[in-house]
């Protein structure tokens, strides 16, 4: 077995090109961790069944830990260290994972955070079921997944409701 | 002490949880050293088998590799409390998946690429997976060696020249005059599958032996402390050359308790010249080789009067411990007495066997072995009542243990909750008003004891800036224990919860503790935390009393102030810390300890013992159901969960804990079983379609119901919460199944398959 020589590729991780050296069958899973020091992408299961890896690529959910770490060159990656800038101005996901005491071990909460904000933005008026649904693919062992739903719920009113409320600004 | 209660009980902010939703929290795979090197682990591909001959020649060769190790290189056995264990197998592996050598190399590449280049040459030996096979005369011996193992023989009898571990027997009354008055005697056994913890962590470990010859090792770790001492005995080394940090665990359940990935891990950090060494392991490898709860199997015989009073049980409970011994004696021990249930029988007769196979090894996992138990009784308890014509709940109101009344190990109890909780259960489920037309309910009560003896200790001491620093062991794996012990410590010195830091467990800086596991922590290490801030707040007093110029008397503390009552006197925390040249004061630094009272160890021959636990859990929980005959789906409606917690010290974090076992509890009854293949080898290692976990679409609403019976050493009464949830469900979905279609399941899970097969859908199962 002969190892490929590595080769530089440049990622645009939460808004910022990165330089990475990678090999051909890096995943991006490793790469975006160990290269670019985001830790909240997690790794569960190497075989798209957990979640705990999701990142949004171009605004769509991704599983990390199948995607090589080349094939995301020239898309936007997206990661949870992105969805606040700091701990005063926490998206309103975060704040509701919070304030449903969401989150046990934490380790499936940025893949879930992630999941919720690309359903949120696919669906403002998600109901619970279609909430169920689209976290499916994200196993949480802590939680029995009631305190996430609702999480997600919560964020979904005070988002549409932060929307309505620009929308009149904006009107009057 | 507590007269005035600000904290406790209250739903404050997790302690945790910001760098949680930010991203930020460092589990121990994030970490990463200088000079760090990555380590893979060559595994048995064979479930029993003499190893002839390692070849290691080519691997060496590669390019980056700095060390490869073998059994005999570190020719160490560990587990407590039978040290069967070794490191790296040595001269024979008894399972798939079993460590036989460690590489360490300078990036994964290389690590794998050298894997892949060992040769390893085995004897194949005949491989024993059944442990009735592995039990009768005959069989083939898996641990020929056994007589030369330590073992803390107080705790446990084995059968020698047998794969019988350990065998414990509980006699109690006189099981044949039991028998003799009985009018109606019911049979049945009742099989519990292996399945795997699934903490969505994997295990994860960095371990580095400096030159002076300390060794430090930043792990998923339950039980730190534990584990330090478990190396640490098995290395010959004294305890404080081992240091075990647990950064934040994801998740653990029990499949972090005790050593799981670490030993490799050591063998060959052993060898890299003081270079840290990392391990992470793949979810297969968790899979079939990083512990899993394991099978059992229980048979139970019970006489009881035409009113449902039970008058005599005898069972035999058999554990599958897999090719190692880990916690295997001390499991068959706290389940096979469990097999009382929560249930006064005069007279009993349980034998335990605890035996070897060639399998992954059994480990703890939540619940203890009360899962298994409690839906054979429980299931067991059904089928009386239906034999009976007896009301499910009724019959389990007569024969509840109540204060006063003597458990199967001969300990009186007092501050009961049961009847609380199966009350609270009935009416939250609405068990007396007609059931929806094709559903089907069932309630199940449970007890459940927790470890001992059983010690923690605490610190707490002040900052410079009034704020609290808390040293314990105790490890947040999600249920919350840095928020509880906060409060609790923030309660006792009378300090804003906000103001209280809980410093992570690292054994080199907080104190002893047994183990984060058993649902003792709230108990054990919150009356540790109590009595550490009891003792800081003294001194706080002492300072403030002078500071203010008035007696200690007249001094109340709350909200990190004390006040002079009576005046507009005070002084912060703040005022009264710090260690500063030119301070008057010196470091406030309180300390305590619990061990509780009074407990003993079991009698071997009898299984009784006075007190062999602080306290217990009690719970009841209540499954609405239905399932399509056509397909043999079980659908879940609604999930009540009654506990007693003594008392409710976060309400939030109680309910996450009785949603989470509730789902482990679903997932286990009706979906998760790990399959071995005809070589031993684990053919279902991986989350998804091959090994199903119940998810957000599957879980149906779930109620937690708290009583609150306060336990007399209770923190503020506080008993264990995090075991409760998982223990009785899969009894309850058996037992609900029946009543929704007629049919009894037996085994675990509930299948669709097996519901086909028992409503004769399908023929019988072929295997034998």
């Amino acid at each position: 077995m002969t190892r490929a020589a590595k080769q530089m590729i440049e990622l645009n991780v939460d808004g910022e090109l990165v330089e990475v050296p990678v090999r051909p069958h890096h995943l991006l899973v490793d790469v975006i961790r160990d290269g670019c020091g985001r830790m909240s992408v997690k790794e569960g299961c190497e075989s798209a069944s957990c979640g705990a890896c999701t990142v949004l690529i171009d605004g769509e959910p991704a599983l990390s830990c199948i995607t090589l770490a080349v094939d995301a060159v020239g898309h936007e990656i997206r990661t949870a260290e992105s969805l606040s800038t700091s701990d005063r101005k926490l998206h309103p996901l975060q704040q509701a994972f919070i304030d449903h005491h969401a989150v046990q071990c934490g380790f499936c909460t940025p893949g879930m955070l992630l999941t919720g904000l690309a359903l949120l933005q696919a669906n403002p008026h998600p109901d619970e079921a279609e909430i169920r649904s689209a976290i499916s693919g994200n196993i949480c062992r802590c939680t029995g997944y009631v305190r996430i739903v609702r999480a997600i719920a919560d964020a979904a009113q005070k988002m549409n409701h932060g929307a309505a409320s620009r929308a009149k600004e904006l009107a009057s | 002490m507590n007269e005035r209660i600000s904290v406790v009980g209250q739903r404050v902010r997790q302690a945790d949880i910001l760098e949680k939703v930010m991203g930020r929290a460092v589990f121990t795979a994030d970490l990463a050293f200088p000079r760090m090197l990555t380590a893979q682990v060559v595994r048995s591909p064979i479930a029993h088998g003499k190893i002839r001959h390692i070849d290691v020649s080519r691997a060496e060769r590669v390019k980056g590799v700095r060390a490869i190790v073998r059994g005999s290189d570190a020719p160490y056995r560990y587990n407590l409390p039978l040290r069967d264990q070794p490191f790296l197998a040595i001269d024979r592996v008894r399972y798939v998946g079993e460590p036989v050598v460690g590489i360490a190399a300078e990036d994964e590449d290389a690590a794998r690429e050298a894997a892949s280049l060992i040769h390893v040459d085995y004897e194949p030996l005949p491989a024993v997976f059944d442990p009735e096979q592995a039990r009768a005369p005959g069989a083939p011996l898996i641990h020929p060696e056994f007589e030369s193992y330590w073992r803390d023989s107080k705790l446990f009898t084995s059968v020698p020249n047998s794969n019988v571990l350990s065998h414990f027997k509980l006699r109690k009354g006189d099981c044949e005059a039991g028998f003799a008055q009985a009018e109606a005697i019911f049979e049945g056994t009742y099989k519990s599958q292996a399945f795997n913890h699934g903490a969505l962590e994997p295990h994860a470990c960095i371990a580095q032996v400096e030159r002076h010859g300390q060794l430090t090792l930043w792990s998923t770790q339950q039980s730190p402390w534990f584990a330090a001492d478990d190396l640490a005995i098995a290395l010959g080394w004294p305890v404080h050359r081992v240091r075990v940090i647990a950064p934040y665990l994801g998740g653990g359940f029990g499949a972090k308790h005790g050593l799981k990935a670490e030993p490799p891990l050591v063998a060959i950090a052993l060898k890299t010249d003081g270079r840290p060494v990392k391990l992470v392991l793949t979810r297969e490898e968790v899979f079939s080789a990083a512990g899993v709860r394991g099978a059992v199997t229980v048979k139970i015989r019970t006489g009881v009067k035409r009113d449902g009073t039970i008058v005599a049980r005898e069972a035999e409970v058999v554990w599958d411990t897999g090719a190692y011994a880990d916690v295997g004696p001390l499991l068959c021990r706290n389940g096979s007495y469990s097999v009382t249930g929560p249930y006064r029988i005069p007279n009993q007769k349980i034998d335990g066997y605890c035996v070897y196979t060639n399998k992954v090894v059994t480990s703890a996992f939540r619940s203890y072995g009360i899962m298994e138990m409690s839906f054979a009784y429980e299931s067991h308890m059904d089928e009386i009542a239906r034999g009976l014509g007896i009301d499910p709940v009724e019959i389990r109101r007569r024969n509840l243990i109540e204060d006063g009344d003597e458990t199967a190990t001969g300990e009186r109890l007092k501050a009961i909750g049961l009847k609380p909780t199966l009350d609270a259960c009935a009416a939250a489920m609405g068990w007396d008003e007609p059931k929806p037309p094709g559903r089907g309910r069932a309630i199940v009560t449970t007890a459940k004891s927790s470890v001992a003896p059983s010690g923690s200790s605490a610190f707490i001491q002040m900052n410079d800036d009034g704020t609290l620093n808390v040293m314990c062991a105790t490890t947040d794996m999600g249920q919350g224990a840095r928020t509880v012990m906060s409060q609790l410590a923030a309660e006792a010195v009378g300090a804003r919860y906000e103001d209280v830091h809980l410093i992570a467990s690292d054994t080199a800086v907080t104190p002893p503790d047994r183990s984060t596991s058993s649902s003792r922590s709230t108990f054990n290490m919150g009356n540790a935390v109590i009595r550490a801030g009891t003792d800081a707040k003294k001194q706080v007093l002492e300072k403030a009393a002078e500071l203010l110029d008035a007696p200690i008397e007249e001094l109340e503390v709350r909200d990190s102030t004390v006040r002079v009552r009576n005046s507009n006197r005070f002084c912060t925390f703040k005022e009264i810390a710090g260690v500063r040249p030119g301070s008057p004061y010196g470091p406030i630094v309180g300390r305590g300890s619990y061990v509780p009272e009074g407990t003993t160890p079991f009698d071997l021959e009898t299984g009784q013992g006075r007190r062999i636990t602080g306290f217990w859990l009690y719970s009841s929980q209540g499954v609405e159901l239905s399932v399509d005959t056509d397909t043999g789906k079980v659908t879940l409606h609604n999930i009540v969960s009654a506990h007693d917690t003594g008392r409710t010290l976060n309400p939030a974090a109680c309910e996450g804990q009785v949603d989470g076992g509730v789902a482990i509890g679903c997932s286990a009854a009706l979906m998760e079983e790990l399959v071995l293949d005809e070589s031993g080898r684990v053919a279902n290692a991986a989350f998804g379609d091959d090994y199903p976990t119940i998810t957000s679409a599957d879980l149906p609403p779930i109620t937690p119901v708290f009583v609150e019976i306060p336990h007399p050493d209770g923190p503020y009464g506080a008993k264990g919460i995090g075991e409760g949830p998982t223990t009785g469900i899969a009894a309850a979905v058996a037992n609900a199944v029946e009543d929704a279609i007629g049919v009894r399941i037996r085994d675990l899970p509930i299948t669709p398959e097996k519901i086909l097969r028992a409503l004769g859908k399908l023929p019988a199962e072929d295997r034998p």
